[in-house]
């Protein structure tokens, strides 16, 4: 009796941390992410001649994503396109262009968030050299809700 | 009544950014209007230092009706009046050679600030830019564009190869040493400084002003377009600047 309680009690601690650390992908989730596409700047040039401390090849992603009914938060981006993969917002102070990290990106319910120039992007870092203007890059996106989805995007050279 | 209506179309084409950016329409609009007033109303003096033009004349955005000279009448940028001389530099292209800003006398020229670990705003400009310049057609060869990176410790000359010609071949790219970049940015009103990112792989990001100076082909300052001025509005400025009688 007490072994069962006890296998009883990790197992409900196990689904509780399951619960905490993944998302869990509802099928109830409406939420739906169009018009993907990268600005890649010169995808697939040849890098070897540059020093360590060169800047690498970097790129934006940019998208729609409506919320369904009950929104939703973006909590993680990934791709094996490029070394890392980050979540940006651009803003202005005083004229000044800043750009930042986020942690997350809220996707509101019954509207849309829009990832588009001059604004939050997926920030691509170290792009592969592999990537190619015309071509098409996949992204894996972790929702908090929706649980992660699987996104194509265009790539643009400029 | 000439300023009112500059005063509208300055308004505008900031709503227009707007259009590009997720940040709210308000706060844009009145930076706007606040710098439209700043440079035409010389003793508010916080933007002052930025503008250190030399350019401290009367930058105002009057629209043509205000002027005789017809053609100047329906720049859409942000139009300096009276037009100072653009302040010459000397920076280093990225084929390694010296490249001088009155070398390129007799063209029209676009100088921008930026740097190419930028993924968004930076490219976002250079193709609008690569835009304009296909719409323009023919007319277009007479126009140089010139990049200028503010973050030198990242962006080597093979690295602004690879990142300047692939908006249009012809893009110049030029670096200096830091010293040597702020002082042209400086001479500009361009501001930039650095921003260390511990959350990121980028390490540090360079915060920058994102206005497009033109130059006409007398060597003179006439526009400094702000951030997200639409691909046909710089078409439509670069067609009556090319139209201008040319050179010295």
């Amino acid at each position: 009796m007490k072994l069962q309680l006890f296998l009883s009690a990790c197992m409900l601690t196990i689904l509780a941390s399951c619960a905490t650390n993944n998302p869990v992908p509802s099928t109830e989730s409406d939420l739906q992410i169009t018009g993907a596409w990268a600005r890649i700047v010169a995808p697939g040039a040849d890098m070897s001649g540059d020093s360590g401390t060169a800047a690498k090849a970097t790129g934006a992603v940019y998208m729609t994503i409506a919320g369904g009914r009950n929104g939703d938060r973006l909590l993680e981006v990934a791709s094996d396109a490029a070394e890392n993969v980050e979540m940006h917002t651009v803003t202005s102070d005083n004229g000044m262009m800043q750009m930042r990290p986020v942690s997350e990106i809220q996707v509101p319910a019954n509207g849309t968030i829009e990832l588009k120039p001059g604004g939050f992007h997926v920030m691509l870092i170290g792009v592969k050299p592999n990537v190619k203007a015309g071509g098409t890059i996949s992204l894996q996106l972790t929702f908090e809700k929706a649980g992660v989805k699987n996104v194509m995007a265009q790539v643009r050279a400029q | 009544m000439c300023a009112t209506a500059g005063r509208g179309v300055f308004v505008l084409v900031y709503s227009r950014q707007v259009s590009h950016a997720t940040i709210p329409a308000g706060r844009h609009t009145d930076e706007m209007v606040e710098f439209g007033l700043t440079i035409m109303n010389l003793s508010k003096s916080r933007f002052i230092p930025s503008l250190a033009l030399g350019l401290v004349a009367l930058v105002s955005v009057l629209v043509s009706a205000c002027g005789p000279g017809a053609p100047r009448a329906n720049l859409r940028g942000g139009r300096i009046e009276p037009p100072k001389p653009a302040p010459d530099f000397t920076l280093t292209d990225y084929d390694g050679n010296p490249f001088t800003l009155n070398s390129t006398r007799g063209q029209v020229v676009l100088v921008y600030f930026g740097y190419t670990s930028c993924p968004d705003v930076c490219p976002m400009t250079m193709a609008d830019i690569a835009g304009a310049l296909d719409d323009l057609g023919p007319a277009a060869r007479d126009v140089r564009v010139v990049f200028v990176t503010v973050d030198p410790e990242r962006d080597t000359l093979q690295v602004l190869k690879r990142y300047v010609p692939a908006f249009n071949p012809d893009f110049i790219g030029v670096r200096g040493t830091p010293e040597e970049t702020k002082a042209v940015a400086d001479r500009y009103g361009a501001k930039f400084s650095k921003t260390l990112l511990p959350n990121s792989a980028l390490g540090y990001a360079m915060d920058h002003s994102a206005f497009i100076y033109v130059v006409d082909r007398q060597g003179l300052l006439r526009e400094l377009m702000p951030f997200g001025t639409a691909r046909e509005d710089i078409t439509n400025d670069l067609e009556i600047l090319t139209g201008e009688g040319g050179g010295s």
